[in-house]
């Protein structure tokens, strides 16, 4: 792995994969986060562009994948292609990004589409909980309170001239994985790459959390969804690969703390789903499942008796089975361009330790089972946000019942 | 990299293909049993969780796994059930002792607490299944329009849910008897192990299983027409759905190279004309997808869309029917069968490249062929497609009848 910054500003990774068919993984990020009042903006604009490389792509016979993302903190072009046609593939991406240029009726159409999708979201109640969940998480003046398409509001108050900002090309990293060497990447690059300023990154704002439990009306189902927010160590703490281990062990393997409870003994839900996203300065965990509305209040003791009892009973096989795990997982990652590439982005997005660090893993295997006690007494310090929908029997009068603003 | 494939005395059929550069290995294990002999709707797709649950010498199957590093998933289409699990090299005996005690052992150790625990889940991924997709019960009914509900592939793989509560520990303990065999089992084993640790796996825990002969189901004619040729919905969305689903010849037929293509030319992200038609350019619906979902007896050729306003719900049938006019005409632009042909060039070297994704393609292969022989031969029929071979596709599908599923929302 090679990282290096190339003549013309951009921030350059390279992963030479010896063994890689013809094929070559680019994925290009432009550091950029929308302020409050562009929520969705970069998402409009990555799906404008995308339409203008198909539109621009009608000449061109090339072998490749291309998929456009938006994260919270960076615009994302992913490019899976043969090799034969990465120069072609490549000038067709820089110039579609440089001649970018909508019409007022374009951008209406997209916008009406976009909106559209918002509506059809609301016929399931499993986004709209996740959607409460993370205003309430967020707080209302975080950037990430909505998700990366915006809200109805939102996207309405963009204009042609909103878009102008993020077409400029700046601050741009470019990963590629394929088995040429960097000096081959390099010279292709030259060519390729416009002159832009230097990379930097991107400082987000500290969640302003309304702790507390929600009930959020739906028509009844068969199924109610649970969902619990948390927050966790920032990915710079001392302890924060101790509190993976620990976090796998609680919620994200087959036989976590809560799977091992929750569906295999009780049978109470098809599985539970967590996610985990850690920066620099702050950190989140959630964790969803869906149960049978009748046993809802079963399944919120199991969960709030594993949560709450999170920082007893470790043992060095929880460990043990929680490093295996991680251990396979980064080898895994390193088996192919595409995974390679998605994986040194992820890196990228969430600015963690990289697995193709030569000392990784062994800092992995020397994690101490007091570690891994510390880090889950650090994060079962936080409060929790606490949300259901779908039932409504048995809440207390602590919960207040509220609908996420987004779609109302 | 060496690939070997054989039959031991059993049955049960081995592959192993050694490619030195992986560091991991990928174990799977494929039974030939799926939903087209379900005895009850949904019995297979059950069977498959409670390979899961445990034995007397391994009482919890995912642990012994974990503690070996390897993850594990399964999965039941309606000719095979599979179970697979990827894991570092070192733990291949370990691994293979427990697929062979489970093929052995499951049926005899479960007992009404695990069973029912078990059923539990399953409803429970029932019921997800219908809020993750509100057209989740057009989709329960649409092979059971498209093939009568009598016909192997009439009934949705997890079966309806008074299927479900029909089904009792015996039942399936006798469904596991029946199928869950070495001669109905295709081993495979990839990636980076040691040979003769393999080798003395295999005699170890994969030999000395014993069973009854596998079992061939006689196969019915695939199906000329659709059971039914309209089925209409109204469910809780805020959104319609259209669907033209068509019955093709089964996987071992050369006209799904073909099909393939078509698919590709249809809907492909960048230039599929339904794609650039109806979703970009007229913005009638969103979500256009065509598939082709190949299997033993019959094919299903279908493509769908999203509806946001009901003024387009007839239009948008009728561009899909108007595109397959044109390519039935001879009017398909030639470069995007290059443009199609180039990305399933791309395709297949990026298959090739996984070994997970290489090997559970050897596995399809040898599901409806005796050896791999064909299967370079198979990737490479892709460049070969013609234009003419499209233009008798779309005209087979136009003089076909179809079934089509409209999902309303209720409101409208």
């Amino acid at each position: 792995m090679i990282e290096t910054t190339h003549i013309h500003g951009w921030k350059v990774y390279h992963y030479q994969k010896k063994d890689a068919p013809d094929i070559v993984s680019i994925r290009l990020l432009f550091p950029n986060y929308n302020n409050d009042r562009q929520i969705g903006l970069s998402h409009l604009y990555n799906r404008l562009l995308l339409t203008q490389i198909q539109e621009a792509s009608d000449r061109f016979i090339i072998g490749g994948d291309i998929a456009i993302g938006t994260d919270y903190t960076h615009r994302l072009i992913s490019i899976d292609t043969l090799q034969e046609d990465f120069s072609d593939f490549f000038a067709l991406i820089r110039t579609s990004i440089a001649t970018f240029e909508v019409s007022d009726e374009e951008l209406e159409q997209e916008k009406l589409l976009i909106k559209q999708e918002k509506h059809q979201e609301r016929s399931q109640s499993k986004i709209l909980l996740d959607a409460l969940g993370q205003e309430k998480f967020f707080g209302c003046h975080h950037p990430f309170r909505y998700d990366v398409e915006g809200s109805v509001h939102s996207i309405d108050g963009f204009s042609p001239q909103d878009l102008k900002a993020p077409n400029l090309v700046q601050h741009g990293i470019i990963i590629t994985v394929s088995a040429q060497g960097i000096a081959e990447v390099s010279s292709q690059l030259d060519s390729l790459l416009p002159k832009q300023a230097a990379s930097n990154g991107v400082v987000l704002p500290p969640p302003q959390t309304e702790w507390g439990s929600y009930l959020m009306p739906y028509e009844q189902q068969e199924q109610a969804h649970l969902l619990y927010l948390r927050r966790t160590l920032p990915n710079t703490h001392p302890l924060y690969d101790a509190m993976q281990l620990g976090l796998m062990s609680l919620t994200s393997m087959f036989n976590s703390r809560l799977n091992q409870k929750l569906r295999k003994h009780e049978g109470l839900t098809y599985g539970v789903q967590s996610y985990h996203r850690s920066m620099s300065d702050f950190g989140y965990l959630s964790i969803s499942l869906s149960v049978d509305k009748n046993r809802v209040a079963e399944a919120r003791a199991y969960t709030q008796e594993i949560l709450g009892s999170c920082t007893e009973n470790w043992t060095f096989s929880e460990l043990d089975i929680a490093k295996k795990i991680m251990l396979r997982t980064s080898l895994q990652c390193q088996t192919t361009c595409a995974r390679i590439a998605d994986h040194i982005e992820a890196r990228i997005l969430r600015n963690q330790e990289p697995w193709y660090r030569e000392d990784w893993t062994t800092q992995i295997r020397n994690i101490a089972l007091s570690e891994v006690k510390e880090a889950m007494r650090l994060f079962s310090s936080s409060p929790v946000l606490d949300l259901c929908t779908g039932a409504s029997e048995g809440f207390s009068s602590s919960f207040r019942t509220t609908f996420p603003q987004k779609y109302q | 990299m060496q690939t070997e494939y054989f039959q031991l005395q059993n049955g049960m059929w081995i592959i192993s293909h050694h490619d030195p550069t992986s560091p991991l290995i990928h174990i799977s294990m494929d039974i030939k049993v799926g939903a087209s002999v379900d005895s009850i709707p949904g019995i297979a797709h059950v069977c498959e969780h409670l390979l899961f649950t445990g034995t007397q010498n391994f009482p919890d199957y995912d642990q012994v796994l974990l503690e070996h590093g390897a993850t594990n998933n399964a999965w039941t289409a309606y000719d095979n059930s599979n179970f697979h699990c990827t894991a570092p090299p070192e733990s291949l005996p370990k691994l293979l002792e427990v697929e062979a005690d489970r093929l052995a052992n499951v049926s005899e150790y479960l007992n009404e607490t695990v069973f029912q625990t078990e059923k539990s889940v399953v409803f429970n991924e029932m019921n997800e299944s219908f809020h993750d997709d509100p057209y989740h019960p057009l989709m329960l009914e649409e092979y059971a329009s498209l093939f009568g509900p009598n016909h192997p592939y009439g009934h949705p793989i997890i079966g309806l849910h008074d299927d479900l509560e029909k089904i009792e520990l015996e039942t399936v303990r006798a469904f596991l008897k029946e199928w869950y065999q070495p001669a109905n089992a295709t081993l495979l084993i990839a990636g980076g192990f040691d040979r003769q640790i393999l080798s003395d796996a295999l005699d170890t825990h994969m030999k000395p299983l014993v069973g009854h002969e596998s079992i061939e189901q006689p196969q019915p004619f695939p199906p000329q027409r659709p059971f039914s040729t309209h089925t209409q919905m109204y469910v809780q969305a805020s959104y319609g759905y259209v669907g033209l689903d068509w019955i093709l010849p089964p996987i071992s037929s050369s006209i799904l190279i073909a099909a393939n293509i078509l698919c590709d030319i249809l809907s492909a992200a960048q230039y599929g004309l339904l794609y650039r038609d109806i979703e970009l350019d007229l913005r009638w619906a969103s979500e256009v997808e065509t598939d082709l979902y190949a299997m033993k007896i019959a094919s299903v050729f279908s493509i769908s869309a999203v509806v946001h306003e009901e003024l387009h719900r007839e239009k948008v049938k009728n561009r899909i029917l108007y595109h397959l006019d044109r390519i039935a005409n001879g009017l398909l632009d030639p470069l995007l069968l290059k443009k199609s042909k180039k990305k399933f060039k791309l395709y297949w070297l990026l298959q090739h490249e996984d070994i997970e994704e290489r090997v559970e393609r050897y596995q399809e292969w040898l599901r409806f062929h005796a050896n791999l022989s064909g299967l370079k031969a198979y990737t490479e029929s892709f460049q070969q497609v013609t234009m003419s071979e499209l233009q008798g596709l779309a005209r087979h599908l136009l003089s076909t009848p179809y079934l089509t599923l409209d999902g309303f929302p209720k409101q409208s």
